[in-house]
């Protein structure tokens, strides 16, 4: 069995430069799940979940409370608790706690738990379950909140399936018609990580021609003076 | 049946597409090679006017695309342009002259272009399921057919790799697969359109800078590897329909500009705030560039255009059309009548009625008060016509180049004299024997508006000969209101002038005693209007000599405040 045990090491430091992370192989679950069905799970998701104006609420007791929940749902029998609290400290202190909040409401709705839940056996038999998820649900989620406000979340759908895909993908859920290759392809054209890096490719892409311009221009004046 | 009438239906649908409410004339659907011709759209599939809001598909290129059976996205797509993108001549023009510090003029309409194109697409493909990439597929066939696919510039295939990343189509679906850095160029304008395609300036900005790189700096350069779906042009009479255009909104604070990049990709998802430019005028020579960039006028049309240009900034401040007021009435009692049955029961008197007969007999015995009106006594008020000399030397500025205050407050007075039923006679004034007059007190508007804008851009010398014309002016006619405008030495206006007379031979006159007879003549008060930092003893003197014959005297700081005065003397002398 792989151990994952990474968190809070230097990997987080490197977050704001918006660097991928080296994340673990998703497993492969034979659980799928529609994309109609994720979508409308992101989009019927609680208010008091993604109103931003509760986002007071979701304090270190809170997140700790909502993660154990979801563990037991899944797992069947009580997380520990030592780790699970010194992830619900460091996400306060990472991240926006609502945006992991909202991960949670997600794999917790109707539609999406039953997918989830099929999916653990295929988990468990290449991680260990507990750190694998918190490792991955933190990662995942500090990458994400860095790059995408909630103002964002909740105006564009198109942010809303980025973090679905995304989330469906730690647990190695397909997409109900869509091959691997299609569903990492969309995932890929989704990825606001990876647009992050793009945009700043492009940056200098575009100060560079425009330096170039400016000093050819000089050249040619010069020229020109003398 | 005719290639009209065989469209009708389609023409209908294309129009629910968008809405029930849609309201457009039937297309015109040309397919002879000779009007094609005529109408400049042979390698066009359909274009859109934005001023006459009218369709008009070449079905002969259609056919040879071999997209005949795609004429209702094509019509649909066009409709799009009504409905959505841009959706009115106004806001092609705010975009096109948003990025005119990217791109020379026919780039930047190119790109507008696109850009709208890009926006009613997607609305179409995702919103309303129409097969828009089937048109690109079969655009894409027909030129591998003709083998121009090969010639297919790397813009096109941005372009289309955008449509790709759009849909979710797999890569090579619309054009043959893309490098890396279109790849990546394609994923980051997709997520653009996305992103602010509710905020469409940030939306041109951020895809400006992405397209840049692929486009040339003039049209010298600008090829098309396939054909658009159409083009979206300003139509007959574009220039009625430009209202608005002069001032700047708030979006177009942040214009991009070729010479310095601002970080705009950064600030996706986060929103980019703008500076608020609401309502501050534009430049005159961005309004004239922009019109003649997007055919709304020609190069001849641009005093027309200017004359527009000004009356827009000018109207806020005019007087509104005056009202004919009653006048102000009291009833007077005038005693009583009968009142009979048939009448109105509101105009039964019953206390005069008791007054008649105790025993109320209808008909007989009723009573109806009988009032008259007392009509007052109003003396009308009859406007000042205006006689306005306008410095027009190389210091005031060309009106049709920078924002002229001076000419805004003189659009403001005129159109306000015109409104009341004033006469105005406009002079342009300048250098020595520099001086455009209108034919004496007009109303014809265009005349006089005409002559406002007319620029010299000499020396300063005002033209006391057109003062002469009072000679002949009708004893009988209105007072008048001489004002001048200037910004230099006055003193010409009370000096000596030289003027030819019937024989032709040059006669000198004291500009002083040519003022006073005016004044006498004219029954003139007047206003000098000034904005001159260090005055010399020439014009302190002048000033003086013509506060003696009538004429106020205003020194401003700075034009701008001109347009105050403007609005203050109009609603004054023109107001009801």
């Amino acid at each position: 069995m792989e151990t994952n045990h990474r968190l809070g090491k230097g990997v987080l430091k490197k977050t704001f430069r918006l660097v991928i992370p080296i994340m673990n192989t998703p497993p492969q679950s034979p659980a799928i799940l529609a994309r109609r069905m994720f979508m409308k799970a992101m989009n019927e998701l609680p208010r008091v979940i993604v109103n931003q104006e509760n986002v007071a609420r979701f304090t270190q007791d809170a997140v700790y409370a909502i993660f154990c929940d979801l563990l037991e749902d899944l797992l069947e029998k009580p997380p520990p608790r030592g780790p699970v609290k010194e992830l619900a400290e460091r996400i306060v202190a990472k991240l926006n706690p609502q945006m992991f909040v909202i991960a949670l409401g997600f794999l917790e709705s109707s539609t999406v738990f039953p997918a989830v839940k099929q999916a653990i056996p295929a988990v468990q038999a290449r991680f260990n379950v507990i750190e694998y998820l918190m490792e991955e649900l933190f990662t995942t989620t500090l990458y994400y909140s860095t790059v995408v406000t909630m103002e964002a979340f909740i105006a564009s759908q198109d942010r809303k399936e980025e973090f679905a895909r995304k989330l469906l993908k730690i647990f190695g859920i397909g997409i109900d018609g869509e091959t691997q290759a299609e569903s990492t392809a969309t995932l890929e054209n989704l990825d606001s990580v990876e647009m992050s890096k793009l945009s700043s490719e492009l940056e200098v892409v575009i100060r560079k021609q425009i330096e170039d311009r400016l000093a050819a221009e000089e050249a040619a004046a010069k020229e020109t003076r003398e | 049946m005719s290639s009209q009438q065989s469209y009708t239906t389609t023409w209908e649908m294309a129009k629910l597409t968008w809405s029930k409410y849609v309201r457009l004339q039937d297309p015109i659907i040309l397919e002879d090679e000779g009007v094609l011709k005529k109408e400049a759209m042979l390698d066009e599939l359909a274009r859109f006017g934005l001023a006459n809001l009218r369709v008009v598909v070449n079905l002969a290129e259609i056919k040879k695309e071999g997209l005949e059976d795609h004429v209702d996205t094509i019509l649909a797509h066009e409709v799009g342009h009504h409905v959505l993108a841009p959706g009115n001549l106004v806001t092609l023009a705010r975009l096109v002259n948003y990025l005119s510090g990217m791109f020379e003029a026919n780039v930047a309409g190119y790109v507008v272009n696109i850009f709208t194109d890009l926006l009613v697409n997607d609305f179409l493909f995702m919103q309303r399921g129409l097969p828009v990439d089937e048109v690109y597929k079969k655009l894409k066939a027909a030129a591998i057919k003709r083998g121009t696919i090969i010639i297919a510039d790397q813009f096109w295939s941005l372009y289309m790799r955008i449509y790709e990343v759009l849909w979710r189509l797999p890569a090579g679906t619309l054009t043959p697969p893309a490098n890396a850095s279109i790849d990546r160029d394609a994923k980051i304008a997709a997520r653009v359109l996305r992103t602010y395609s509710k905020r469409w300036f940030t939306c041109l900005k951020n895809l400006a800078y992405i397209f840049k790189t692929y486009l040339p700096v003039d049209s010298t350069g600008l090829q098309y590897g396939l054909p658009l779906i159409d083009k979206v042009v300003a139509g007959n009479d574009a220039l009625d329909k430009i209202g608005g255009f002069a001032t700047l909104s708030d979006e177009e604070g942040d214009k991009p500009n070729a010479r310095q990049y601002d970080g705009a990709l950064s600030g996706k998802d986060k929103g980019v705030a703008s500076h608020g430019v609401t309502n501050q005028p534009r430049m005159p020579t961005d309004y004239l560039n922009t019109l003649i960039n997007i055919g709304a006028i020609t190069d001849n049309e641009r005093i027309r255009a200017l004359i527009q240009y000004y009356t827009e900034l000018a109207m806020p401040h005019v007087i509104p059309f005056p009202t004919i007021d009653r006048p102000t009435s009291e009833p007077i009692n005038e005693g009583s009548d009968v009142w009979t049955v048939g009448e109105e029961m509101t105009d039964l008197d019953l206390f005069e009625s008791i007054k008649e007969s105790p025993v109320i007999i209808p008909g007989i015995t009723t009573r109806k008060l009988v009032t008259g009106e007392d009509k007052g006594f109003e003396q009308q008020k009859v406007p000042v016509d205006i006689d306005i000399y306008q410095d027009t030397s190389g210091s005031m500025g060309d009106p049709a180049s920078s924002l002229s205050y001076t000419t805004i407050a003189a659009f403001i007075i005129v159109i306000s004299a015109l409104r009341a039923g004033a006469s105005v006679q406009a002079t342009s004034w300048s250098g020595p024997d520099q001086a455009v007059s209108t034919s004496g007190f007009s109303r014809n508007k265009e005349e006089i508006l005409k002559t406002i804008l007319f620029y010299h851009g000499d020396g300063t010398q005002f033209p006391c000969q057109v003062l002469e014309r009072y000679d002949k002016r009708p004893r009988n006619a209105p007072p008048v209101h001489i004002i001048v405008t200037s910004d230099d030495d006055i003193s010409s206006m009370i000096s000596d002038y030289e003027v030819k007379n019937k024989a032709g031979i040059l006669e000198k006159k004291n500009g002083l005693e040519t003022m006073k007879k005016a004044v006498e003549r004219g029954k003139a008060k007047g206003s000098l209007l000034l904005c001159i930092s260090t005055m010399n003893d020439g014009t302190k003197n002048t000033i003086t000599t013509l506060q003696k014959i009538g004429f106020d005297f205003y020194n401003v700081f700075e034009w701008k405040q001109i347009i105050a005065w403007a609005r203050a003397f109009s609603k004054k002398h023109f107001g009801s």
